[in-house]
């Protein structure tokens, strides 16, 4: 399955508690390519985290940057594992380096810094997550840190694809603002029958909007890939029914942020 | 299967706050009056919190214990909740009220999306039963690492030690003693009002390792040497 044969598309809505409150988006998307990508991230959004906004939309552009500079990666490359942690190793450079520039332009005000211990790292305050799904001629990588969901449909059923990571729990995630090591970014590659005919990546303000102790309701939330796989084949143009979807998400649901990305087959 | 119907099927995330209350004998008279007549107090406060955000869906539920522990109300929307005076009789089985309260919170019941619980636990006394093994029961469960654990100390009898041990926080929110009736009122209200708006307001953003920050603690010096007749000494 050549790259070329994937899109993306998706979308993100800001939340309806943040509207409320006056604050912006913290989530962002990008995709491009080539390889063909969809990347979303989930700012913090907290007191402390007073530029997370910023450090999302960083995050997104600085996977684009790495992929660009980066080997393609195939099944059959010797040493496919050192290629995914130079990928992992340079995107957090990039990100890093991005956000320390926009500290020199435009440092911290004092009142900012206050709610950081003198051992804490201010790159902090730039906060988020990171979900990114790449597609290469004939695998997909997976990279996630922080929380929200990776899933993938396959024929009817649609299953999560990154594994639970315990520390991504009650309001607490995983966060590039003080990740060290790159190899602690999680990651999955996909070969042959394990790639799903389409993958969505989520922030959290959507699976957090459905109750996973109904199962009536927490079905519904993993029935979006099968719901827009159908809208796809059907040629239908869909983003506009996806922002409308997410308004309702957040609405009435989380209150939160809501973000979609979607990697598909066109096959 | 539309995106509508996906979209509708949503709810708000739930903030659960648990009162478990000592109704040992010795909690008879002014004390157990004072706890019956705080819960009360809570309720509207609690109410006006919850519409002021409502990104969260607040349930409220009370449980007794002395001679073993059982639930006094069930888990209620706090738009539903009414208060039910509680009276006392018999021992302080602690431990046993912890293991009931850690049935409570298994993913099963809690599930993954829940805003961190509050758990307010008032006694006057020392456990008559297993007190460590409850507590064991109650700690093996994720929820209850991310609970609000709170303790409220009423009068000086109370067993300290497995007070501050119950406490999801206890160098910054230690148990609270209180020695009279204005202090065990200002307490209940601070640890159910102030403490579940804290968790509510929790929902607009994510951390990266801590638990909810907790409000300033209530200052009880404001009460101390108040002529009010009403404030009893435990």
């Amino acid at each position: 399955m050549a790259q070329t044969n994937w899109a993306t598309l998706g979308c993100s809505v800001i939340g309806a508690s943040h509207v409320k409150r006056g604050m912006e988006n913290q989530d962002s998307i990008y995709f491009g390519g080539p390889p063909v990508f969809v990347a979303v991230a989930d700012g913090h959004g907290g007191k402390k985290y007073v530029r997370s906004h910023i450090g999302s939309r960083l995050a997104v552009t600085a996977i684009s940057n790495t992929l660009a500079q980066c080997l393609p990666l195939h099944s059959q490359m010797k040493d496919i594992d050192t290629n995914i942690r130079h990928i992992k190793s340079r995107f957090l450079l990039h990100w890093q380096n991005s956000v320390d520039e926009n500290l020199s332009e435009r440092p911290l005000s004092q009142e900012e810094q206050e709610v950081f211990k003198q051992t804490e790292n201010l790159r902090q305050a730039f906060g988020t997550t990171f979900l990114c799904a790449v597609a290469y001629d004939d695998l997909i990588l997976l990279l996630q840190h922080g929380d929200g969901d990776i899933i993938g449909l396959y024929e009817d059923q649609a299953i999560d694809l990154m594994d639970e990571d315990i520390r991504n729990f009650a309001g607490n995630t995983l966060s590039l603002g003080s990740l060290t090591d790159a190899g602690e970014i999680g990651h999955k590659v996909l070969t042959k029958k394990e790639i799903p005919s389409l993958i969505t990546l989520s922030t959290d303000g959507i699976k957090n909007s459905y109750n996973d102790t109904v199962p009536q309701e927490i079905e519904q939330f993993y029935k979006i890939p099968r719901a827009i796989k159908e809208a796809l084949d059907q040629g239908l143009e869909i983003t506009a029914d996806l922002q409308d979807m997410l308004t309702k998400i957040t609405a009435n649901g989380s209150g939160d942020d809501v973000t979609l990305g979607v990697l598909y087959s066109r096959l | 299967m539309g995106f509508d119907e996906i979209g509708s099927a949503v709810s708000k995330r739930d903030l659960k706050i648990y009162w478990l209350v000592d109704v040992s004998y010795s909690m008879s008279g002014e004390k157990i009056a004072t706890v019956n007549r705080a819960i009360k107090a809570c309720i509207q406060p609690l109410r006006d919190a919850a519409e002021d955000n409502p990104e969260a869906k607040m349930f409220v539920r009370a449980m007794k214990f002395s001679v073993g522990a059982q639930w006094h109300t069930g888990e209620t929307p706090i738009e539903d909740f009414v208060w039910y005076d509680l009276e006392t009789s018999g021992y302080t089985d602690t431990g046993a009220a912890l293991k009931l309260m850690a049935d409570e919170l298994s993913m099963e019941k809690m599930g993954n999306r829940a805003l961190p619980p509050v758990i307010i636990l008032m006694s006057d006394g020392e456990a008559t039963d297993d007190y460590e093994g409850g507590l064991r029961e109650l700690l093996k469960h994720r929820w209850s690492q991310k609970a609000v654990r709170i303790s409220i100390a009423i009068g000086n009898d109370a067993n300290i030690t497995e007070l501050t041990k119950f406490c999801s926080n206890p160098q910054e929110a230690p148990p609270l003693v209180a020695d009279r009736a204005s202090e065990l009122v200002a307490y209940i209200k601070w640890a159910s009002v102030e403490v579940s708006k804290s968790v509510s307001n929790s929902v607009i953003g994510t951390d990266t390792g801590s638990n909810v920050q907790l409000p300033p603690l209530p200052e009880a010096q404001v009460m101390i040497g108040s002529d009010d007749d009403e404030d009893d000494i435990f």
